[in-house]
């Protein structure tokens, strides 16, 4: 069974799906313009490094630098990709959302 | 060809002072970077720059108030660890916020005065720091404008108004040194270009200059080409390049005026192309030619004309650039002491250089006026925070008692200053920029394009950035504190007695009473100030000029030198002006002078008396210089005192006499009789002239120039290039205009006249200065006035509302109202005649302070202070009146039943 530490919160979730979807050179101005397309949800640049950041802790996203560029005032772009323990944490999550959805749609289906 | 423009300095220094620290900060502003630049290649103008405010101003609302809050609390002891709450930072943040919102929307009424009188203060600091970024600190906004060089000659001794330009030979032979010091040093020069266009003739204000001036200040037309160095010898086909205002006013923004041939003081000018919009360097260009000078002028020592300024060459510091000048200016009066003993070259960066000397103390005063406003809103915040605190006890002892611990507590507290501030900061800006917008339309147009930096007033990043930071030292200094002095033994016990009363109550209201003779005294001294200023102002705008200023119609010209050098052909053109104005009907005299009062320019040389010693050039004494017609003193009514007006008869064949002012006789000649004395203005190549008449003093400048010594010289004897005419007449100048221009054009049809208006129009432009800085402080003064009283008003109201069962119990007991009012409205005006007093002491000083930005206009007045005391103190006590008697109006059987 998955550690309590692999439980994802919600925006970890958004955030590690959005990696997974934007693929290679995932970083931060694709990833935020995955989310806000996607999920339709305008994440802070702010939260957004922080939850990265915690991720990595975590071990559930790995990341590398690029190449640095004058454009970005020398400074390189950081790129994410999520790890093998990462994809675990997503699976167990959508394991665990699909057990409660399930027989739940009918009560919901009112809306 | 060059990097794309880098983010807006500052504000990438906050983001990185925010997020510097952090794993992912470096990569969060490389992200914010790239971002500015795609949107920076994809719109021109301010819009990424915009975008990347906003982004630092969403990190910071973020992540700002949480690390001061993490400070804060970092610096006090937890009373009891507690294991880290598992949610992230940002959530136990959100949750203070929303609790401080909550406790602030709880009592809106006190929140949105807290807000308001920060607010208040700021707004008005805020307008005059923008105010000073603009016109004196950035006032351009040249690439690394820092590094922009303005050199110039000035005399040992002499006063930091004595500065002169350069001669062409000196320049020249700078050109030539200064190679490694300055890429190219420009030299450039003043001249009045009478452009024809299909409108007719216009004066245009324009600048001979060496062809480098555009490169050094990093500009590219914005069609076309400058000039070449090929264009820069004498003798080459003329060329010209027009303002793009210029361009688009007079010639309809065509691109069919590149090639073109325009005629200008009567010659054939090609267009070779058009500056960019908003760049007029120096002050108001909006035509430049190629400076070309023959060899006989490249020769003179002895003429000083010539501006100079260069951008500092890579590496080069301005340290090293003013010594190696400075070197150069020894050796130059080494090697040709007749013109150059005594002065030397100065250098100085291009703003400090072009700045308005008297500006810095006309910024400090306002600035200080804007600090006092300020300081009044702080100890008004005091108090309500303070007044507010002691209710609040009993709630915070209750958190405190539930497990929220100290550290907690004051986070919270500091998170609702924050909001505080940050709210006062941002309702700050639309005040601050409505007192600049309201300060630039002030300014007469004709002014503005001559003091560099005006047309970029307004809001900018460093004036929000400084705003900002004035917002959180306010907050820290007034709103914060008392949050920390909150102690965990209080609380306690706070709870037990319910909160009423304590021993620091004695000690607190002693303190706020301080506040309260402290906060008066700032008022009053402000108030003084300005009635002073404005007293000032009026009796120079208003006062005896010294001539008769109404019915007096003024306009200039300007005689081109190519084509009337030769001093006869001016002095016909003149003679034959004057006599055809003279023959408007409702023009009862005329008069023509190079300057005339009130005007911005003057015209001085040095003076050499005969039979004294000749004067040492470097401290020889200055007179303003006046060549006038005939008729000069009839058509001013500027009295004669003693002796003879100028006649026809002296003319240029005649012996050279001149009129001195009384000013100039007293100094000179005191108590002797000055008629028939010589003297001499300028070199010695200059002729002797004869007194033959003591003219009355008059105001010029009111602040450099008053009852300065005056010489007036007949306009035949000294031959100038520009002429300013006077009408006395009854008409408006609009309604002669047509005549004017008629007149003008009989004697020479090439020459346009500008600047035509009346006397009093010429006065108010030229004491715009006097009148912006005694407007302002009268504005900050009715501020400080109104803040004072409402800190005086909530002060009572809120002691009374302390005092109500006692004010009851005495009523019960019989006291009378007289009786109540006494004791409660006495103690009001005690506090209050106590910081009168303190502010009519402190505005001794002020009055000096103000005399010398005013320049000796004003001085301190015993009778006007006293009055703006009385003034304050009618106003306290209405304000401790209010809530007294309405203390009184409470049935005392109510009050005593509540406890």
């Amino acid at each position: 069974m998955a550690s309590s530490e692999l439980n994802l919160g919600e925006l970890e979730q958004i955030v590690l799906l959005a990696v997974l979807r934007v693929g290679a050179e995932a970083y931060a101005a694709p990833i935020l313009d995955e989310i806000a397309r996607t999920a339709r949800r305008l994440v802070a640049r702010g939260a957004l490094y922080t939850v990265l950041d915690r991720l990595e802790t975590k071990g559930l996203v790995r990341s590398r630098t690029g190449d640095p560029n004058p454009e970005r005032g020398g400074r390189p772009r950081r790129y994410y990709l999520v790890s093998a323990a990462g994809r675990r944490a997503l699976a167990a999550s959508r394991r665990t959302l699909l057990e409660l959805w399930r027989g739940v749609d009918s009560l919901l289906s009112e809306s | 060809m060059s990097a794309a423009s880098p983010p807006p300095r500052l504000a990438e220094r906050l983001v990185s002072a925010l997020v510097g620290g952090r794993p992912w900060g470096e990569a969060l502003l490389g992200d914010l970077a790239e971002e500015h630049a795609r949107r920076a290649r994809a719109r021109a103008g301010p819009s990424a720059d915009l975008w990347y405010l906003f982004e630092a101003v969403r990190l910071s609302l973020r992540l700002a108030p949480h690390a001061v809050v993490e400070a804060a609390g970092a610096i006090l002891k937890p009373r009891r660890s507690r294991p880290r709450p598992k949610e992230s930072n940002m959530g136990e943040f959100r949750f203070d916020l929303r609790l401080a919102l909550r406790a602030l929307g709880k009592r809106p009424g006190v929140t949105a005065l807290l807000v308001l009188t920060l607010a208040v203060g700021l707004g008005a600091n805020a307008a005059v720091f923008g105010m000073l970024d603009a016109l004196v600190l950035r006032p351009f906004s040249f690439t690394d404008s820092d590094r922009l060089v303005l050199i110039w000659e000035s005399s040992d001794g002499g006063s930091e108004f004595d500065r002169t330009s350069l001669s062409p030979a000196a320049l020249l032979e700078l050109r030539r040194e200064s190679a490694g010091v300055v890429d190219a040093l420009v030299g450039y020069d003043w001249w009045d270009a009478n452009l024809r266009s299909s409108e007719g003739l216009e004066k245009v204000q324009g600048f001979r200059t060496h062809s480098e001036l555009f490169a050094a200040l990093d500009v590219r037309p914005a069609l076309g080409r400058f000039f070449s160095a090929a264009e820069s010898v004498a003798g080459g086909a003329r060329v010209a390049v027009l303002g793009f205002d210029l361009w688009q006013r007079q010639f309809g923004g065509e691109s069919s005026i590149l090639g073109r041939s325009l005629e200008i003081d009567g010659t054939s000018f090609t267009v070779v192309g058009i500056a960019p919009a908003g760049f007029d360097f120096p002050t108001g260009a909006e035509i430049w030619s190629p400076l070309r000078l023959t060899p006989e002028q490249a020769a003179r020592r002895d003429l000083h004309y010539l501006g100079a300024f260069g951008r500092l060459a890579p590496g080069v510091s301005l340290a090293t650039a003013r010594a190696r000048f400075e070197l150069a200016g020894r050796q130059m009066a080494e090697r040709y002491p007749e013109t150059y003993r005594g002065r030397r070259l100065e250098t100085s960066t291009l703003a400090v250089g072009l700045r308005d000397a008297g500006m810095v103390p006309i910024f400090s005063l306002w600035q200080a006026a804007g600090f006092f406003v300020l300081a009044i809103g702080w100890i008004n915040v005091a108090n309500m925070v303070l007044a507010r605190g002691q209710e609040r006890q009993r709630e915070l002892a209750l958190l405190d008692a539930l497990g929220a611990g100290r550290a907690r507590l004051v986070r919270l507290q500091l998170t609702e200053s924050a909001v505080i501030g940050l709210a006062a900061a941002a309702a700050a800006l639309p005040f601050a920029a409505l007192g600049q917008k309201i300060m630039r339309d002030t300014m007469p147009a004709g002014l503005r394009k001559f003091v560099p930096g005006w047309e970029s007033l307004g809001l900018d990043l460093r004036t929000i950035g400084f705003t900002f930071a004035l917002a959180v030292v306010s907050v820290l200094a007034v709103a914060a504190w008392p949050a920390l002095t909150v102690s965990g033994r209080k609380l306690g016990s706070m709870l037990r007695e319910g909160g009423r009363s304590g021993a620091s109550g004695v000690r607190r209201q002693r303190g706020r009473a301080a506040l309260i003779v402290i906060e008066i005294a700032a008022a009053l001294v402000l108030v003084i100030a300005a009635a002073l200023s404005v007293r000032a102002t009026q009796n120079i705008v208003d006062g005896p000029q010294g001539y008769d200023p109404n019915g007096l119609v003024t306009f200039k010209i300007a005689l081109p030198e190519d084509r009337l050098a030769d001093p006869v052909a001016r002095r016909e053109l003149v003679r034959r002006a004057l006599d055809r104005l003279g023959e408007i009907p409702g023009v009862d005299s005329v008069a023509a002078a190079n300057v005339l009062p009130a005007t911005g320019n003057n015209t001085s040389r040095t003076l050499a008396l005969a039979g004294e010693p000749e004067p040492d050039p470097a401290a020889a004494p200055q007179v303003d210089l006046r060549t006038v017609s005939d008729g000069y003193f009839d058509t001013l009514r500027l009295p004669l005192l003693a002796g003879r007006l100028f006649t026809a008869g002296d003319d240029e064949n005649a012996l050279p006499v001149a009129i001195v002012s009384r000013a100039l006789a007293e100094r000179y000649w005191p108590g002797r009789d000055p008629i028939g004395q010589r003297l001499r203005a300028g070199d010695a190549d200059q002729p002797w002239l004869t007194v033959v008449g003591v003219a009355g003093d008059h105001l010029h400048h009111w602040f450099s120039r008053r009852n300065h010594p005056t010489l007036f010289v007949p306009a035949a004897q000294l031959p100038r290039f520009g002429y300013s005419f006077a009408l006395r007449t009854s008409q408006e100048a609009a309604a002669l205009a047509r005549e004017v221009r008629a007149a003008i054009a009989a004697v020479d049809a090439y020459q346009p006249i500008y600047e035509l208006r009346s006397q009093r129009e010429s006065i108010a432009e030229n004491t715009i200065g006097l009148r912006f800085v005694s407007g302002v402080m009268a504005v900050f003064a009715a501020l400080a006035l109104v803040l004072a009283v409402s800190g005086v008003y909530g002060v009572m109201a809120y002691r009374v509302g302390l005092r109500a069962h006692e004010i009851g119990v005495r009523v019960a007991l019989g006291a009378t109202a007289g009786d109540v009012l006494r004791a409660t409205v006495g103690q009001a005006l005690r506090l209050a005649g106590i910081g009168l007093a303190l502010g009519l002491v402190a505005s001794l000083a002020v009055g000096r302070l103000l005399g010398s930005v005013l320049r000796g206009a004003a001085s301190f007045d015993l009778p006007l202070a006293l009055g703006a005391a009385s003034l304050l103190a009618v106003a306290a006590l209405g304000a401790a009146l209010v809530p007294a008697r309405r203390a009184l109006a409470l049935d005392p059987a109510d009050v005593l039943r509540s406890e």
